[in-house]
């Protein structure tokens, strides 16, 4: 949950509040919104209210629930002061709950929330409560940050979905190879051609004959070493097959190259093992038997937010801009270059005179 | 430790240098940084290094004067801020393993700022990262990284 900062007080609020205050119970609103604009970066979101909880009225705290989707609801609490002419609010905070994890609900989230948090002000409305208020979220870099990855990630998860016609439940903590199982296949749908880290040594087995040995000489002419195969990665437990893949490791080592040599050319049919890896570290893969996406994927809604990705990159990187200029702001050269000069601690490390140390 | 082309899902920390030239707001960093925030919706990291050699520059000065002036200490308040938003790798002890086995390889007549690019390389390896530099230090000690 994110601690909010109001800009202006609302005595719009203090309306509604009052309404409460005098004792009637509200059931749950319907055909109310929330509706939220965030000049700054173009989202408008309209949220159909679910609760309103008064409970704690006089206690300075009532609950706002608005549905994000069928599963997610924004939850709006206002803190404030409760008397006769109403409930004065001088606090909100904003967070969400959800009775279930998917890929779409979960971006709509982090999109909703990376908007608030990287908005200058929001407006937050809702018509048939007098509920108008502008707030700005106080939410650390490194936690928005934190969020529009999450939001690539469930992105991510969304155009595999989308591409499978599988749709995956979502768990609290998505483990290291998952996370590169969706990179891949997100990169293997989208691009189909594409760059890859390959730390490892592939290992191909072969039964040794002189047109192999023919072949292994010809490949090793080439800086780089293709090898076809089928391939499937794994998402959550789920196989997705990804067809015929050509994988090119780049700039290639063999390893022991003149013994495999000489064991296939003994050309009796028993297996070698050829080892090879990349100098540098990377492979090339075409994939062009992965799953393919539909034509139109998104609904306008979806696309909406979609679009504001460039939005919230440019305005998360112009703050970190502005924190690094900072540090140098109002400072002459001299004393730049005083602050920025790297320190000298080679002595530490190269130590000539042991004498010196041990005095 | 390979030199070689940046993948989009490459993890990078930035070299002292490049904080350097962002903080002096130069604008292939800024443009570069902008790049990789679009690919990996994550800033490049920091090394526990490169903290130590940015604060150092403050503290150098402070220091020698008793204090820091006002400006000065604004510029120390927001480069803490900025360190507080990034992603800082630790010098922890697989780093110092591979520092350990750096720094003897080294030539021994290299600028003495190498070393601590050294400490740099063994941090981000440890951790799996990359090195976005533009300092020719590190091509030194690229062949002298355990593995290679």
């Amino acid at each position: 949950m994110s601690n909010l900062v109001l800009e202006n007080e609302a005595s719009v609020a203090g309306e509604i509040i009052s309404v409460i205050s005098a004792g009637v119970i509200l059931a749950p609103p319907t055909n109310l919104s929330l509706e939220i604009s965030v000049p700054n970066l173009g989202g408008r979101f309209r949220l159909e209210l679910t609760d309103l909880d008064d409970s704690e009225v006089e206690n300075g705290r009532v609950v706002v629930k608005a549905a994000v989707d069928s599963i997610s609801r924004m939850v709006v609490t206002l803190f404030g002061d409760s008397n006769s002419e109403g409930f004065h609010t001088n606090r909100v905070s904003i967070g969400f709950e959800t009775d279930d994890k998917t890929a779409e609900s979960d971006y709509r989230k982090a999109t909703l929330r990376a908007a608030l948090s990287l908005a200058t002000q929001t407006r937050l409305v809702t018509p048939g409560l007098s509920l108008d208020l502008w707030f700005r979220l106080n939410e650390s870099l490194r936690d928005i940050s934190e969020m529009l990855k999450v939001r690539q990630t469930m992105y991510r998860l969304m155009v595999i979905e989308r591409a499978t016609g599988r749709q995956f439940k979502v768990p609290s903590l998505i483990v290291g190879e998952d996370m590169e199982a969706i990179s891949f296949l997100y990169h293997a749908i989208t691009e189909r051609s594409f760059g890859w880290p390959f730390e490892e040594v592939l290992t191909v087995s072969y039964k040794a004959s002189r047109d192999l040995a023919t072949m292994l000489e010809h490949a090793a002419q080439s800086p780089d070493f293709t090898y076809p195969f089928s391939h499937h990665k794994s998402l959550f437990g789920v196989e997705i097959p990804l067809g015929e893949i050509a994988m090119t490791i780049v700039d290639k080592h063999i390893q022991d190259f003149e013994q495999v040599l000489e064991e296939l050319k003994k050309d009796d049919g028993h297996m070698v093992a050829v080892r090879v890896r990349s100098r540098i570290g990377l492979a090339h893969y075409g994939v062009p038997n992965a799953p393919r996406l539909p034509a139109k994927i998104w609904n306008n809604d979806l696309q909406m937010l979609i679009n504001m990705e460039g939005q919230l990159d440019a305005t998360l990187v112009a703050r970190y801009n502005d924190l690094a200029a900072a540090s140098l702001a109002g400072l002459n050269e001299s004393e730049r270059a005083e602050i920025t000069a790297r320190p000298e601690i080679g002595e530490a490390f190269s130590i000539e005179d042991t004498r010196t140390e041990r005095a | 430790m390979a030199l070689g082309p940046v993948l989009p899902e490459n993890s990078l920390v930035l070299d002292t240098n490049i904080l350097t030239a962002w903080r002096y707001r130069k604008p292939s960093v800024v443009t570069a940084l902008m790049d990789y925030q679009s690919r990996l919706k994550l800033l490049p990291a920091l090394t526990s290094i490169t903290v130590h050699e940015t604060l150092y520059g403050f503290e150098n000065k402070a220091a020698k004067f008793g204090s820091l002036d006002e400006q000065t200490k604004r510029g120390r308040l927001a480069i803490e801020q900025l360190i507080n938003s990034c992603v800082v790798l630790p010098f922890d002890q697989r780093a110092a393993e591979i520092a350990a086995y750096i720094i003897p390889r080294l030539p021994k007549n290299i600028p003495k700022q190498t070393l601590l690019d050294g400490l740099i390389s063994a941090t981000a390896l440890a951790h799996g990262y990359g090195i976005a530099t533009n300092d020719r230090g590190f091509e030194l000690i690229a062949p002298h990284t355990p593995g290679d």
